[in-house]
């Protein structure tokens, strides 16, 4: 229980015991001639009180059993949890259940069925549409499971096995009499004795892309390697051929034979990251076409380059950008009279041009603009050498940075230009190596190469497929961490994330609740003191 | 002379007698018989004739058939202190028709009856302490004083029964009757007179002036009661059982109260307020309640 909750639930108890004291009789003041006979009756009263001892057997009890509650409930305890001669159904409701063979409703009807062989205490129904989530729980009555399968269609995306059955698996937890049964549409074979296999419908000869997964090159970042599965069920070998296209250019096509029930890897070599589209095609004699297409973005990796003047001393906040980013390379130009440094790839015009400009030594603070490059970034430090005037000849250049009103650094979006004050790069101005001059560099010389800011990539399952084989296949961003893998923590994320049952304790907390109104209502009406 | 005490009410007490079992020596000349011998008007005895003796009492009669000279003897009769300690603590006069009026007329009915038979009434009223009011009531030309000063009486606080019993146990009076007149509704009312009447050879008349509703209340729900002498508040839920309580509580308050009066032999009369107390008194005095034993 979450201290949110429950301070909550206290809250609201509090509350509706003040509205039970605030809506109680006001006693009405009363003199008599007497009050010696009524003295048995005042001490009673008087042991109502919060100091004073209870009278009453009933009072105990009603609080004994409100403590009682109040501590299981902070147990969270789960009721009826022996892992014994448990069964989860394991329901695959993904792509390969959509076919016109009326499968999946076959598949609902066995999963009803093994529902319906053990107490339904006993059965627990995990459906993967095509992330797996638990729709019944231990415990949960079978009037609940029929109505939620009944909401059950199969995904447009292949399913995951492996997220099931490692769901299923948590769910019994290891334990000895358990077992799992997959309902799948696949003729399939898994070696665990735990899981029996029902197979949904007939046979079908389907080839599947089970994953595909672009991996940047280590030593080469602006290039990778493309790395694609295919799985494949039918009742006998097949031939297929993968086609694998970059911006509809061809980089592999290969004819495969494969085995039922078997998988096949293909690779295309040293891919540059140039942000083109990449598009994998699977062709042959197959029954669900939806799951043989899969597209995605490569990430922008544009080679920088960085040419200097010959014996220019870089300032080390620049060094330190271009060490950290490996694609930038630089290049020196001997005895060049350029003043410009010039960044980018063969071609490009890239630069960054240095305005030599008389320094006095004073300390300056320097601001920044709105420019989305430098907005956030922090220079409060300032500049220890103060240049004499502003940049000249940087007309359609925005200004990025300010000091004394003598413009630090312009950029020409156009041209790709990026104007400096030499001061900024004065090796001595140890100002410059703190992080704010870091992050400037970092986020110019980005700027100025047309990185783009996130690498664009994904999976199958994050793919949007039409089953319509003909129609071209949406594309949509992802990222690489964490493809196709599923964490013990993500595990019971999901579980959690779809157990819609509603804790014990949650009952065990409102039936104390309920009880302290009730000894509240009790208390004010006189039947207990 | 006023609404408590009308003219008919007066008219009516002068003719009430109040009786004795036997009064002790001393005292003026009364109505009432004593152990004494003396010249009242009931033969008692006869006696030998001594020198000195009033010839007047010498019984002629008997002389002439024995020869010999006998006295006759008469019961001397002597008058009877009356103590009269009227309860004029805040309870009694606490109601809309305060009980005090009642006790008013009762005590007014004793001294009549009292003043009738040359008897010596004394007047006490009495609440947190005792005060005197008439040290001592003689004869019928009293008595518009006495109901006049009973008319100004009011309330003197809570009741202290037992400092008040003290108190008029230190005045040293001649025994003779004591007439207690009161609700009686201190709690440790019947405590204190236990013990103080031990010191007190008086014979002891308890007339409690009560309600018809001091015995079932007329209250329900949720209270705040305050009691009207000590004026403490104290939360009270009146519930059946609350009800039950109380009737309980007051029934052994009687009941203690008739104990103590049959174990003291002492008088009991219980007068409504709400009833005409002359009435009242003169079918006690038919039934000879109010007589004292000796």
């Amino acid at each position: 229980m979450s201290a949110g909750l429950f301070t909550g639930l206290a809250l609201l108890t509090l509350a509706i015991l003040a509205a039970l004291q605030f809506l109680r009789a006001k006693p009405e003041k009363i003199r008599v001639i007497t009050s010696m006979f009524w003295k048995d009756s005042i001490k009673q009263e008087q042991s109502r009180t919060l100091l004073g001892s209870f009278q009453n057997p009933r009072t105990y009890l009603l609080l004994a059993a409100i403590a009682l509650l109040a501590l299981l409930a902070l147990a969270d305890p789960i009721f009826g949890s022996k892992n014994t001669n448990k069964k989860v159904i394991a329901l695959e409701a993904g792509l390969e259940m959509s076919t016109k063979d009326n499968r999946f409703n076959k598949a609902l009807e066995l999963a009803w069925d093994e529902s319906r062989s053990l107490g339904e205490a006993n059965v627990a129904v995990v459906v993967a549409d095509p992330y797996p989530r638990v729709i019944k729980h231990f415990n949960e009555g079978i009037a609940i499971l029929e109505s939620r399968l009944a909401k059950i269609k199969p995904s447009e995306n292949p399913s995951s096995r492996d997220k099931l059955l490692k769901i299923s698996k948590s769910l019994i937890n290891d334990a000895a009499d358990s077992q799992i049964s997959l309902i799948t549409a696949q003729s399939t074979s898994i070696n665990d004795e735990k899981i029996t296999i029902f197979q949904a419908g007939e046979q079908t000869n389907n080839i599947f892309i089970l994953s595909s997964i672009y991996h940047p090159s280590a030593t080469s970042p602006n290039s990778g390697d493309l790395h694609c599965q295919v799985g494949y069920t039918g009742d006998a070998p097949s031939t297929f051929t993968i086609n694998i296209n970059k911006n509809n250019q061809s980089l592999k096509q290969e004819t495969f034979e494969i085995q039922p029930g078997s998988t096949k890897s293909f690779v295309a070599s040293k891919i540059i990251a140039d942000g083109s589209s990449i598009n994998i095609n699977i062709e042959g004699d197959d029954q669900i076409t939806g799951d043989n297409t899969n597209a995605f973005l490569l990430p922008n990796r544009k080679p920088i380059l960085l040419i200097a003047e010959n014996g220019f001393d870089l300032p080390p906040a620049l060094k330190a950008v271009i060490e950290s980013l490996p694609s930038v390379t630089t290049q020196n130009i001997p005895n060049s009279n350029q003043s410009p440094i010039r960044i980018g790839p063969a071609g490009s015009n890239a630069e960054i041009q240095i305005h030599k400009r008389t320094t006095s030594k004073e300390f300056i603070p320097v601001t920044t603009t709105s420019h989305p490059a430098v907005k956030n970034l922090n220079f409060e430090d300032g500049l220890s050498k103060a240049p004499q005037n502003a940049l000249k000849n940087i007309a359609d250049s925005k200004p990025l940075l300010t000091a004394n009103n003598t413009t630090l650094a312009a950029l020409n979006s156009e041209k790709n230009q990026l104007h400096i004050s030499e001061a900024l790069l004065d090796k001595d101005a140890s100002i410059v190596k703190r992080a704010a001059y870091f992050v400037f560099w970092a986020k110019l010389i980005q700027h100025l190469a047309g990185w783009t800011e996130e690498p664009l990539t994904l999976s199958p399952e994050l793919i949007a497929t039409n089953t319509d084989a003909n129609a071209s296949p949406n594309v949509m961003k992802a990222s690489f961490s964490n493809f196709n893998s599923i964490t013990k923590g993500d595990t019971a994320n999901i579980s959690k994330i779809s157990d819609t049952r509603t804790p014990a304790w949650f009952w065990l907390l409102l039936l104390a609740l309920a009880l302290m109104i009730t000894e509240a209502i009790l208390h004010i009406r006189r039947k207990i003191t | 002379m006023s609404d408590l005490f009308p003219p008919e009410f007066i008219a009516a007490i002068s003719s009430l007698r109040l009786r004795a079992g036997s009064v002790p020596r001393g005292g003026r000349h009364g109505e009432h018989g004593s152990a004494q011998l003396g010249s009242g008007m009931e033969f008692r005895d006869y006696r030998s004739y001594q020198a000195g003796d009033d010839l007047r009492r010498i019984d002629w009669n008997l002389y002439q058939r024995s020869g010999s000279l006998f006295l006759r003897l008469f019961e001397e009769e002597r008058n009877l202190p009356v103590n009269i300690l009227l309860d004029c603590s805040d309870s009694m006069f606490f109601e809309k028709s305060p009980r005090a009026n009642a006790a008013k007329q009762a005590a007014a009915i004793i001294i009549g009856a009292a003043i009738n038979q040359q008897d010596n009434p004394k007047l006490y009223s009495f609440g947190k302490s005792l005060e005197v009011q008439f040290p001592t009531i003689q004869g019928r030309r009293a008595m518009p004083a006495v109901l006049d000063r009973l008319n100004k009486i009011g309330p003197s606080g809570a009741t202290d029964l037992h400092s008040v019993l003290k108190k008029f146990q230190s005045f040293r009076q001649r025994p003779g009757i004591l007439v207690i007149i009161s609700d009686f509704f201190d709690e440790d009312a019947i405590n204190t007179l236990e013990k103080s009447m031990n010191g007190l050879r008086h014979k002891l008349l308890l007339v409690r002036v009560a309600r018809s509703s001091d015995a079932i209340p007329d209250l329900d729900g949720e209270l705040l009661v305050e009691d009207c002498e000590t004026g403490s508040g104290k939360h009270l839920t009146v519930t059946p059982k609350a009800i039950a309580n109380y009737k309980k509580a007051f029934a052994d308050f009687e009941k203690k109260l008739l104990d103590f009066a049959n174990k003291r032999h002492a008088g009991y009369v219980t007068l409504d307020a709400d009833q005409d107390v002359l009435k009242q008194f003169i079918t006690i005095f038919n039934d000879g309640v109010i007589t004292t034993h000796g």
